[in-house]
């Protein structure tokens, strides 16, 4: 790679003496690719003291960034001479290199950061807060509380920090700040972060008080950061200015809740984290009034899923305003009352659900069929059975998943009664049915195992065999049927039972119908019975695979009964024989497979040996990946430059 | 509404932006990590009113960003302030012959920053 960048260094430079003096240079590359790439080697290859120097040069930006960005993806390797430029004359280098060790992520620089706190150089100091706040140093939040009382500039950046580390030791420090006008929205940003149950009350009494809709945001967000840290309500009941929100007496937050959360336009660009703390603070306090307003804000589809939580921890209490949400005008809100009713699991919602299958728009009508199956109301099973035939996607899927799931028995009354079950819906009823079986299907499904369309019977197939009772002897008729896909169906049923019988079908079908060989290898490896392994292998090697699809799934019984036909296959004069059978091996892994994997990279075919390179790439064999590198096939030397490269890039990945 | 861009990588600028601008009349706050994601942004959403652009910053630093951006024009018709540690003089010259409008110097004063971005947040 450094040879490329010498290559590629831009034209004019002048030519560099050494390796290590051409990534430099390339780091002021103006093609950001090539200089991304430099940065990434010089990460790991240059010597960091170089890298500091280039940080030291004010005149080219471009390369300072590029070195210091070089120092910071080096991680542990860089600490050493980033600590020794905090003591650099130059200032500058100083903050840089604070900066960037902020970015190494390794805790053992903290101490020297923390050294930095008391500097007079306010960008050194900030950097240094910075840092800290980065690594999450805990072990500095004495030292940076101490910042507070600090020029603003520090104050700022230690309010900000302590919020990042999020240590509850801080909260203290942090409360009285809730009085100062220049670092009030910064402090209470910390405390929302912090999450610390001390400084709700405090936040509570600043939400009734606040002036403007700006600040009041602010301590929404916040507490709404309290409330993830303590996600059970009873555990804050003690809270007497929390509490106290729940009173009537509180009447003005509360209409300043709705009115965030009836917004239609967004008014801040954190907006969603505003209203999601709004909604939580409904579901906390169990505001009942607000019910209808939690509801209502689903109009935002973003807050769904928040919408939802809420209303399921609130439980069936919320039923009157989800009734409510399933007859308002818009159909984002009617979606939302309906995934809540159907996950609360409320049954006096039925009626109102079930009039929404006629809803004017399709996501509602989706809605509410899934809803209906989630209560499994029978009665609704008719109408869900006639929206198979809806002319929307939509509808027709939500129908099938709802009747793959409801009563089996209402189910099944349902198809058969359906005049389109015995002609075009014939495929849709079997599947569903291959899903939900029931007894009172048996009569149709042998009516439709003998049916002349093929699509029909292998559908009845894999019905069947979902079925209570024996339909082996069934589906062992169409194993001879002529319809190459129905007796496919009929190997993979056979695939899910057990048993001698089944065993020997499969066997005969290997033998015997080439077309259905791969799916019954499957199907006899499925039916688990270790001892048919060494009658396949027979049967195979009298009859060898001519089909990759048969090799491949030969190879994923995973027998080690089948390695020595496979290695026999590897002088199959079909190349795609040889490919299917280089690729079993190479999934195999044993050391015999493998050892004829590596033979075949003297292939006369290079598609086989890709598929080689592909194999020793997964072993992490480089010595044989150089040897395909050379390869006359330029695929192939691609392929195998590719895998070398990822290796390497592995192994530095690895390196301590 | 004025659309005010801070292009900067540190969190700390952008809670201070928020903190200092986020509650400001008529003004919405939009963020970028380099220039790169500014250019980005910017070619997503169309330009904003006004652009604070930190010069050290990883991907693609200010002064490229500014460079690009008076490649593009944006920089003729939407005022650039540039942000940074750096108060040499060459370097205060080196971003407004880039096209940049103001230089601000960290650290600044708050009110230095409210002041500079109704002033020129004003003008687009």
């Amino acid at each position: 790679m450094v040879n490329d960048l010498v290559d590629s260094t831009s034209a004019g430079e002048s030519p560099a003496s050494s390796l290590s003096e051409a990534l430099l240079l390339a780091l002021s590359d103006r093609d950001y690719k090539l200089r991304d790439r430099a940065i990434d080697e010089a990460a790991h290859v240059a010597d960091p003291s170089d890298l500091i120097e280039l940080v030291a040069d004010h005149d080219d930006a471009g390369r300072r960034n590029a070195a210091l960005e070089a120092l910071a993806q080096g991680g542990a390797r860089s600490v050493p001479s980033l600590i020794r430029a905090l003591r650099h004359p130059d200032v500058e280098v100083v903050m840089f290199a604070a900066s960037t060790l902020g970015r190494t992520r390794d805790p053992a620089v903290i101490p020297h950061l923390v050294r930095l706190l008391d500097q007079e150089d306010l960008n050194v100091a900030q950097a240094a807060v910075d840092s800290l706040a980065r690594l999450r140093a805990t072990v500095a939040v004495g030292e940076i509380v101490k910042l507070l009382n600090r020029d603003p500039w520090l104050r700022f950046a230690a309010v900000h920090a302590l919020g990042e580390i999020g240590d509850p030791h801080a909260v203290q420090a942090l409360l009285p700040l809730l009085c100062d006008d220049s670092v009030r929205e910064m402090a209470i940003d910390a405390l929302g972060k912090i999450g610390s149950v001390e400084a709700l009350g405090p936040l509570a009494m600043l939400l009734r008080e606040s002036a403007d809709a700006g600040s009041f945001a602010s301590c929404l967000r916040a507490i709404g950061g309290v409330l993830e840290h303590h996600p059970d309500p009873g555990v804050l009941r003690n809270i007497h200015e929390w509490a106290a929100i729940s009173s009537p007496e509180a009447m003005g937050v509360h209409q300043r809740i709705m009115e965030v959360l009836g917004a239609l336009e967004r008014q801040w660009s954190d907006d969603l984290e505003i209203r999601t703390a709004a909604a939580a603070i409904i579901r906390a306090l169990r505001l009942e009034p607000l019910y209808t307003t939690l509801v209502l804000a689903g109009r935002d589809p973003l807050l769904a899923d928040v919408l939802q939580y809420c209303a399921v921890s609130i439980g069936p209490e919320i039923s009157p305003s989800l009734q409510t949400g399933l007859g308002v005008r818009n159909a984002e809100v009617r979606v939302l009352a309906c995934q809540c009713v159907g996950a609360l699991g409320l049954s006096d919602c039925v009626p109102h659900v079930t009039a929404l299958l006629a809803d004017p728009d399709e996501k509602v009508r989706a809605a509410a069929v899934h809803t209906l199956a989630r209560l499994d109301h029978a009665a609704a099973v008719p109408a869900i059975v006639r929206l198979l035939h809806d002319p929307g996607q939509v509808l027709r899927e939500a129908a099938r998943a709802a009747l793959g799931r409801m009563d089996a028995a209402a189910v099944s009354a349902g198809l058969l009664a359906d005049p389109a079950t015995a002609g075009a819906g014939k495929t849709v009823a079997l599947e569903i049915m291959r899903g939900n079986p029931h007894p009172t299907q048996a009569a149709f499904l042998t009516a439709c195992l003998d049916d002349t369309d093929p699509t029909v019977r292998r559908a009845a197939v894999a019905a069947a065999m979902r079925q209570p009772g024996d339909f082996l002897g069934t589906v062992e008729a169409l194993l001879y049927d002529g319809d190459a896909a129905v007796r496919r169906e009929a190997v993979r049923a056979l695939g899910r039972s057990r048993g001698e019988r089944v065993c020997r079908l499969l066997l005969l079908a290997i033998e015997h119908d080439a077309e259905t060989r791969a799916d019954a290898i499957r199907a006899l490896g499925q039916a688990g019975d270790a001892r048919t392994i060494g009658r396949l292998v027979a049967v195979l090697s009298e009859h060898p695979p001519r089909q990759p699809a048969e090799i491949e799934a030969l190879a994923e019984l995973h027998e080690a009964a089948s390695e020595p036909l496979l290695v026999r296959l590897v002088a199959d004069p079909d190349p795609a024989i040889r490919v299917a059978a280089i690729r079993s091996l190479g999934a195999c892994g044993s050391t015999v497979a493998l050892r004829h994997v590596f033979m075949a990279v003297r292939d006369s075919d290079a598609r086989v040996r890709r598929v080689v390179a592909d194999a020793v790439s997964r072993c992490r064999d480089t010595a044989l990946l150089e040897t395909l590198i050379m390869d006359s096939d330029a695929s192939v030397a691609l392929a195998a430059r590719r895998h070398l490269e990822d290796l390497e890039q592995a192994a530095r990945h690895d390196r301590p | 509404m004025k659309k005010l861009l801070v292009v900067d990588d540190s969190n700390l600028v952008h809670a201070l932006c928020r903190q200092l601008l986020g509650r400001m009349r008529d003004l919405t706050l939009s963020f970028a990590r380099n220039g790169e994601e500014a250019l980005a942004w910017i070619a997503k959403e169309g330009e904003p009113d006004l652009i604070l652009l930190d010069v050290n910053m990883p991907v693609m630093d200010g002064l490229e960003c500014l460079r690009r951006l008076a490649a593009q024009g944006t920089s003729q018709r939407v005022p650039v302030v540039m942000v940074s540690t750096e108060g040499r003089d060459d370097d205060v010259r080196r971003g407004l012959e880039g096209g940049a409008t103001a230089y601000l110097r960290k650290p600044f004063a708050f009110q230095e920053l409210r002041e500079l971005v109704t002033r020129l947040g004003g003008r687009a």
